[in-house]
């Protein structure tokens, strides 16, 4: 509240109520340029559900969904801690195999404990993070492990000197990322082969100054009693088509988030998603009004991001386990939509774990329902990412037709003039380009437009003003010509325009 | 009338010619608290004109209940705020100028804004987002300007030293404040007075209704 009163200060506008406190419990929202919570249509509808309960696993139904995972031929995957079964479903929730035994290749059985996560390839190949027996385990369809990897030697780094693994992707050369419990160093990486080649993408500690002084000059006991700098941690990973890594980051204070919503902080260096490049640097763009953070007005727990969806065309949507909610963001960083709540009624939130798409439907795997939960995109849902799809091929007309219909169904939606904008400028109509613009208070994109429009303007005046200063200045030598024969006739002295008084 | 356009004409030559000029407004009557008036009144158009015609990358988009009637009372209360301010405080510090030099030597100081306003007015509908330090220039000349001319204005017509004039200056955007206060202060009691009387008066008159 004190952040709100804050804002409020800033912006000189009125206190206002925000989304968690009054704001309607069911409509999906936005936020506008001031920061209010602006109630939008429904992007997502909630379609069916499957019980967790009804998948049978030894006798017993399933009760502790950790994690779940799309493959490419849009089967999901799903984990489950305790009872230690991977299950594999078809995109309408039904059940086609329960893996809950593996075979190694000397003939063994071996069963997994309490596994966190689950990564398929392509081909089928299964890697499953087996956190409590320390290693990864990668195996074929059939169930038939083909590597094992376990704590590697050279491994540097980890407290209490063993090796948790919770979360894996593995790119399309077979390169492994993995999230570690209890490591901070960034990304555990292997190769192919399962050879461990070092971290990447370490969340980055910021130490001010200030703090630095106040460690050097104070002695050890009181150097062991500061608080601890403890760089953030990775809880959740997923891999795009171009082998960015996305990570959801729970670890960031409350004031840390204030900060960055207050002053419009677009650097990420404290963000809870990152996405990064091979080297490990994060490159997400953070182009919207703000940083894409979740919740901007929360008490004292901020939007708590377990996990993230990578949808069509760009469209990501970040999964806040602590309220229940959706943030749907695109490509650029600019907030969509917010959808669903916590709450006990059909289609509602308990302790989201894991969200992902399959084409544009949505599915949530909830723990505390124990229940997956299949979302498909409204009307308006999916003109947004059509028009987002439009905008990326360059469909102008297109993209133009679809945020229209966008603005119609939502003129709070100031994106959708942007839009509307973007494509006008895209086919050269400026004018109309800077009058979306104006209507989207998007001061650099109409300065841009501006300019274009002057410069078009300058262009084709241009050769006419040439002409005139060419004209005139012969117009000028002509006169004073005749003016000089004049005088030569009448045989007068020559004296020159402007110099009488001399 | 053509006293007038002399006079203005005269207001032009000041700002480039301050010292010398401020003199001959004060002891050679050169300027007049007519022309002060009309040059004040000028300010108050450009301002308005500034709301209304600034281009949108620099002012923003129009505000649709924009009243130009709080420019003008702002204005003038700012003004004679200033103006009353500066003749008590000058009263007391051997000033020379009378409250009719302060109120003329003030509004010409407020010329060079006027001139310069104008035409960036225009040039804000054509300039473009990479040209706003060209903008921000011209305003920053406008307002250092009219600062310069109020402070030799304080120099020539109170015969101070330039360090005097400075602290003068000062003394008087605090006192203006001061007298800011007290009125609100002032205008607020005086509101609780009138509602007192007035609930009085509705209580007698009900009594000896019924």
């Amino acid at each position: 509240m004190g952040l709100a009163l804050a804002l409020c200060i800033v912006l000189g506008s009125t206190p206002v109520s925000y989304a968690s406190e009054d704001y309607s419990q069911e409509s999906a929202y936005i936020y506008s340029r001031e920061g209010r919570a602006v109630s939008i249509p429904d992007a997502y509808e909630y379609k069916k559900s499957l019980s967790l309960m009804d998948i049978e696993v030894n006798g017993e139904g399933l009760s502790s969904a950790a994690d779940m995972f799309v493959s490419g031929s849009d089967k999901i995957y799903i984990v489950d801690s305790i009872k230690g079964a991977v299950v594999r479903l078809d995109e309408n929730l039904t059940v086609e195999r329960i893996y809950t035994e593996f075979i190694l290749q000397d003939g063994t059985v071996t069963t997994l404990k309490k596994p966190e996560g689950i990564f398929v390839a392509d081909d089928g190949t299964m890697y499953i993070a087996d956190t409590e027996n320390k290693r990864i385990l990668i195996t074929d369809e059939e169930g038939n492990v083909q590597q094992e990897i376990l704590k590697p030697e050279n491994l540097v780094g980890i407290k209490l000197t063993s090796f948790l693994p919770t979360k894996i992707v593995v790119d399309s050369t077979g390169r492994m990322s993995v999230v570690a419990r209890n490591n901070n160093n960034g990304l555990l990486q292997f190769t192919k082969d399962g050879e461990f080649t070092g971290y990447m993408g370490a969340p980055s500690v910021q130490i001010s100054a200030l703090d630095k002084l106040l460690r050097k000059i104070s002695t050890d006991e009181q150097r062991a009693q500061m608080q601890y700098y403890v760089p953030t941690e990775y809880n959740n990973i997923k891999i795009d088509e171009k082998n960015f890594i996305w990570g959801t980051i729970s670890s960031v204070s409350a004031e840390e988030i204030d900060q960055v919503i207050m002053y419009g902080d677009m650097s990420g260096k404290v963000t809870p998603i990152k996405k990064l490049n091979t080297m490990g640097t994060d490159v997400l763009k953070r182009k919207g009004l703000f940083a894409p953070v979740g919740e901007l007005y929360f008490g004292d727990t901020p939007s708590k991001m377990t996990d993230v969806a990578l949808g069509e065309n760009g469209i990501y949507t970040l999964l806040d386990s602590y309220y229940g909610k959706l943030f749907t963001y695109n490509s650029d960083g600019v907030l969509l939509h917010v959808s669903l709540r916590k709450g006990t009624k059909k289609g509602q939130l308990m302790t989201p774990v894991a969200v992902d798409y399959v084409g544009s439907r949505l599915y949530v795997l909830d723990s505390g329902l124990g229940q997956i939960l299949m979302y498909s995109p409204t009307t308006y849902g999916s003109l947004l990412i059509e028009a987002e799809g439009y905008a990326a091929n360059g469909d102008y007309d297109l993209a133009n037709e679809t945020w229209r219909k966008v603005a119609e169904r939502n003129s709070n939606f100031d994106y959708a003039y942007v839009g509307l904008g973007n494509s006008e400028y895209s086919t050269g109509n400026y004018e109309q380009a800077m009058e979306y613009y104006m209507n989207a208070d998007e001061v650099e994109k109409y300065s841009d437009t501006k300019e274009a429009l002057r410069k078009e303007q300058a262009d084709s005046i241009f050769p006419i003003m040439f002409m005139a200063i060419i004209l005139l200045v012969v117009i000028l030598t002509l006169a004073s010509l005749a003016r000089r024969i004049r005088c030569y006739v009448k045989g007068e002295t020559y004296i020159q325009h402007g110099r009488e008084d001399e | 009338m053509t006293g007038l356009l002399k006079e203005l004409k005269y207001a032009l030559y000041l700002i480039v010619h301050p010292f010398d000029a401020y003199w001959d407004l004060k002891h050679e009557k050169r300027g007049s608290l007519r022309t002060a008036i009309v040059i004040f009144i000028l300010f108050n158009l450009v301002l308005v004109a500034e709301n209304l015609f600034t281009g949108y990358i620099f002012g923003g988009r129009k505000n649709v209940d924009y009243n130009m009637f709080s420019t003008f009372w702002g204005t003038i209360g700012v003004m004679a705020l200033f103006c009353v301010g500066n003749w008590g405080l000058t009263c007391l510090s051997d000033g020379k100028g009378t409250m009719y030099d302060i109120c003329t030597a003030t509004a010409y100081a407020l010329v060079p804004y006027i001139i310069i306003h104008i035409p960036m007015i225009f040039l804000s509908n054509f300039f473009v987002q990479r040209e706003a330090t060209f903008y921000a220039v011209f305003g920053m000349l406008a307002t250092f300007w009219c600062a310069f001319l109020l402070l030799v204005s304080q120099i020539v017509t109170h015969q101070y030293t330039l360090f005097r004039a400075l602290i003068v200056l000062f003394a008087t955007f605090v006192a203006m404040m001061a007298m800011a206060c007290l009125l609100i202060l002032f205008v607020n009691l005086l509101q609780q007075v009138i509602v007192f009387a007035s609930i009085i008066i509705e209580e007698i008159y009900l009594r000896m209704k019924y």
